[in-house]
């Protein structure tokens, strides 16, 4: 039980590391290249979350 | 090609496209002061309701074509009429704004319609203001205006701005007669017998008075005087005609005899007015920006007017015939 | 006591722009919504698009209207305050807005009508149709207007003789340096605050408890369209911010808050600041190390050039733009780390239940109206001295007006716009607490174009009830 509550607590940590990650990369502090495709992995990545994890209440 | 001609000609179109379209929607907002009963207040605001922002559109294709076109006339005359105009903004923004929170709110709805009426009445004000001021002429040193902000406080102006309001009231009430049913037809048809005698009435003394203090006028009527003696008559058969329309005239025939009506007077002050756009002392092409820019706005012009006015009108065929009684939400 | 024509004519313009870009920003945002939400009901006919779409209509008619008015304030402003500029800029800027009211205002005028009124008046496909053709009005206006106001900060295409401006390639007039990065900057503002909008009324229903298949939906898509677009336009904004650099420079070298030609190394990211522009040097700063060089220069020890770059008469004012472009730029990050939080709770199967989440979405609702105007004035006030850059100044560019009928209408415009805004927010908020109204048992689309052009009425044509009542899920 203790493990699996640390682990809960870092899962935000670690989402919110990658998120800055993500950032800083789209903002080009990583050159002109990274940022784009940053970008592209960024929105990639939310339309398939939006695919994978249909809301509640929401129809098929 | 003469292009600033052509642009005065766009330019002349796109007003008095304004002044008809807006003209019967000032007039119903003016004719809503007059109006006790709450419901028929409604179906007169409910007739020009789904319309009234492209009507309102064409004053700014007005102003931005001067801008465009004619950009020391645009630098004079705004300065010039700076009161009237911004007074002018801020009532049509109030009558704008009506139209949406009037319907928000029960208790006070009478509160909106009055400042819808009030806004529609000293817009239309406004207007005569600058109509007059126009005929007035204005001190122009170096292509910039060199009068003072006040100098629209003077008879002239003010005679066609207590016109004004009673030739939109006259195309309001040609409107209200085409799209109401019985209960607005005894108010629209007395709205257009008593403010069409008014309007001519103040409209004639104005011209009258013009024709005193301005000499370039008085020259004008010299060399065109027949011309604009027609015009003169048509105007007062119009008048007269609407004073004393009856039940029985025919519903379109009013808001037609209006129509005409501001087309004769929009002549006028053109003939008297031509060539000069800041009178009486700017002339069209010592006004005019360099071909590059008329022509961009008339190729801009000629390709999608015919369009923007096939689709107005479609606008305005969806909301043809009568305005339903209970409100277009039902 | 002497007023001043040039400050007060600014003051004037300032406060009727700044209350005029909130109400485009939504509409451009709102009406592709919309959009976006009809489409959806007549593909699934699923009742709850069709309550969404009456819900925000309701608004977005309101928004429209002020939007309308106070817009056209502004075209005969330009004449009313700054004849000069009228009369210098008229034969470049003029036809650009003469092609707005041309192709965007009359057509997003001419379809509103059948947009706002027409549900029961036209078939379903004409509808969606002129719901389209509005929010394409919305956008081509953007465009245009976009491109005036680029010209002025990154004027090109014109020969100037004589104090008299010639258009000679309207190509480079129309797509000047900037227009293309502001545009889709400024588009995406739009949609972002229409984003955020609808995730905060949807959420603060969910923590209400109300409405609870309406909520979810609106925050779903809220959020969904926020997250992807926040991305983008902090790319677009980290480009854009490249571009300024290069065309104006003294705008960036403001908003950055360092004073000397080069900033120390590493330069910090500067939160705070007390500037002193007469001194050229901050009385106070408090910034975060490293970050300056790591995000303006892309790397660890970069310097960064300071606003005595530019000659002092040339320089804008450092503390209008710095704290513009903080406020900006933090609710942009801000605006991103809503978005990651919203895929992970998704992804955790918690994005309704969390209440934390939920509150600050309510609390977001209208931060991409507060970013829009903030970017809007580090453009603005970071193009000062100039009206149009590198042309003309603002000093020179007023009207032969009295400082006194500038300062009487300016109390004017304060007033009346007093009254717009707060019956708007009076009525909106009325809206939001009545909530969605029930859709009629026969509102179904057709979906048939014969249909479409015969006017007809629906059956049973009931008023909808705006009522409390959650609706069945």
């Amino acid at each position: 039980m203790g493990n699996s509550s640390k682990l809960h607590r870092l899962q935000p940590m670690t989402v919110a590391l990658v998120g800055v990650f993500f950032f800083f990369a789209i903002i080009g502090v990583f050159g002109l290249r990274l940022a784009i495709a940053g970008l592209a992995v960024f929105v990639l990545g939310a339309v398939v979350v939006y695919a994978a994890f249909p809301t509640q209440g929401a129809e098929s | 090609m003469d292009l600033p001609l052509v642009s005065a000609c766009f330019l002349a179109l796109a007003l008095t496209l304004y002044v008809i379209l807006d003209g019967f929607d000032l007039g119903v907002g003016i004719l809503l002061l007059f109006q006790p009963a709450t419901a028929s207040r409604d179906q007169m605001v409910d007739s020009i309701t789904p319309t009234w922002d492209g009507n309102e559109t064409w004053i700014i294709m007005a102003g931005v074509t001067l801008l465009a076109a004619f950009p020391v006339a645009y630098s004079i005359l705004l300065p010039a009429f700076y009161l009237p105009i911004i007074l002018m903004l801020l009532a049509l923004g109030f009558r704008g704004v009506s139209f949406e929170f009037r319907v928000q709110s029960k208790q006070h709805r009478r509160k909106w319609d009055v400042a819808f009426a009030v806004g529609s009445l000293v817009a239309a004000f406004m207007q005569g203001l600058v109509l007059g001021g126009l005929m007035q002429g204005m001190k122009v040193q170096n292509q910039h205006f060199a009068g003072s902000v006040l100098d629209v406080v003077h008879p002239l102006p003010i005679i066609s701005a207590l016109a004004l309001p009673f030739g939109y009231a006259v195309l309001g009430g040609g409107w209200l007669k085409l799209k109401s049913n019985l209960s607005l037809q005894t108010f629209a048809n007395r709205s257009i017998r008593v403010s069409a005698p008014f309007f001519a009435i103040l409209f004639g003394i104005a011209c009258i008075y013009a024709v005193k203090i301005q000499p370039t006028i008085h020259s004008k009527w010299a060399s065109h005087g027949i011309t604009l003696a027609c015009l003169v008559g048509l105007f007062v058969i119009a008048s007269g005609m609407l004073t004393t329309m009856t039940e029985k005239t025919r519903p379109a025939v009013p808001f037609l005899l209006g129509l005409f009506l501001f087309v004769v007077g929009i002549s006028g002050i053109a003939l008297i007015a031509f060539p000069d756009i800041v009178p009486f002392g700017v002339t069209l092409w010592e006004a005019a920006s360099s071909s590059t820019s008329q022509t961009l706005v008339l190729v801009g012009a000629a390709f999608v007017t015919p369009i923007v006015l096939t689709y107005s009108a479609f606008a305005y065929w969806i909301f043809r015939g009568k305005t339903p009684e209970q409100g277009w939400e039902a | 006591m002497k007023l001043d024509p040039s400050i007060l004519a600014r003051i004037q313009f300032a406060f009727t722009v700044s209350f005029h870009i909130i109400f485009p920003t939504m509409s451009i945002g709102l009406a592709s919504f919309l959009a976006v939400i009809e489409a959806l009901w007549l593909k699934t006919k699923k009742p709850v698009y069709l309550e969404i779409y009456k819900f925000w209509l309701s608004i977005f008619a309101m928004g429209f209207g002020i939007g309308v008015v106070t817009g056209i304030v502004l075209s005969f402003e330009f004449g009313l305050g700054f004849a000069r500029f009228a009369q210098m800029a008229g034969p470049a800027i003029g036809p650009l807005i003469a092609l707005e009211v041309l192709t965007a205002f009359f057509l997003e005028a001419g379809f509103l009508g059948i947009m706002l009124f027409g549900l029961h008046r036209v078939g379903p496909k004409l509808h969606f149709f002129a719901t389209c053709m509005v929010a394409i009005g919305t956008l081509l206006s953007a465009s245009w207007i976009l491109s005036a106001n680029s010209w002025m900060q990154t004027p090109a295409g014109v020969a100037i003789h004589d104090g008299h401006l010639t258009v000679l390639s309207w190509r480079h007039v129309l797509v000047n340096p900037s227009w293309l990065y502001r545009l889709p900057h400024m588009l995406t503002a739009a949609y972002l605050t229409a984003s955020f909008m609808v995730a905060g009324v949807g959420a603060w229903y969910l923590l209400k408890g109300k409405h609870q298949h309406f909520a979810r939906r609106t925050l779903a898509l809220g959020t969904a369209f926020g997250t992807v677009l926040i991305a983008g336009q902090v790319f677009i904004g980290d480009i854009l911010y490249g571009t300024m650099l290069k065309y104006q420079p003294s705008k960036m070298q403001a908003a950055e808050g360092f004073w000397e030609k080069q900033s120390q190394s590493p330069a910090p990211y500067y939160w705070f600041i007390v500037p002193d522009q007469n001194n050229q040097r901050n009385r106070f700063q408090l910034g975060i190390p490293y970050l300056g060089s790591i995000w303006l220069t892309h790397s660890l020890d970069g310097r960064v050039e300071g606003l005595r770059n530019t000659p002092r008469d040339l320089q804008p004012r450092m503390g209008m733009v710095f704290y513009a472009f903080r406020i900006m730029y933090g609710l942009a990050m801000v605006m991103f780390a809503v978005g990651v939080a919203s895929l992970w709770l998704r992804f955790r199967g918690k994005l309704f239940s969390s209440r934390w989440f939920l509150w600050i979405l309510v609390f977001m609702t209208p931060s991409g109206i507060i970013a829009t105007l903030a970017g809007w004035y580090v453009a603005e006030t970071g193009r000062q001295p100039w009206i149009i850059y590198g042309i003309l100044r603002t000093v020179d560019a007023i009207s032969p007006v009295p400082a006194q009928a500038l300062l009487s209408t300016l109390i004017a415009f304060v007033c009346v716009y007093a009254v717009f805004i707060t019956a708007f927010l009076v009525f909106a908020f009325r809206i939001i607490r009545r909530g969605p109204g029930e859709v009629p048992p026969h509102a179904e689309a057709s979906g048939s174009v014969k249909n479409a052009f015969r006017p007809y009425v629906l059956d049973s044509p009931e008023r909808l009830v705006n009522s409390n009542i959650t609706q069945r899920s």
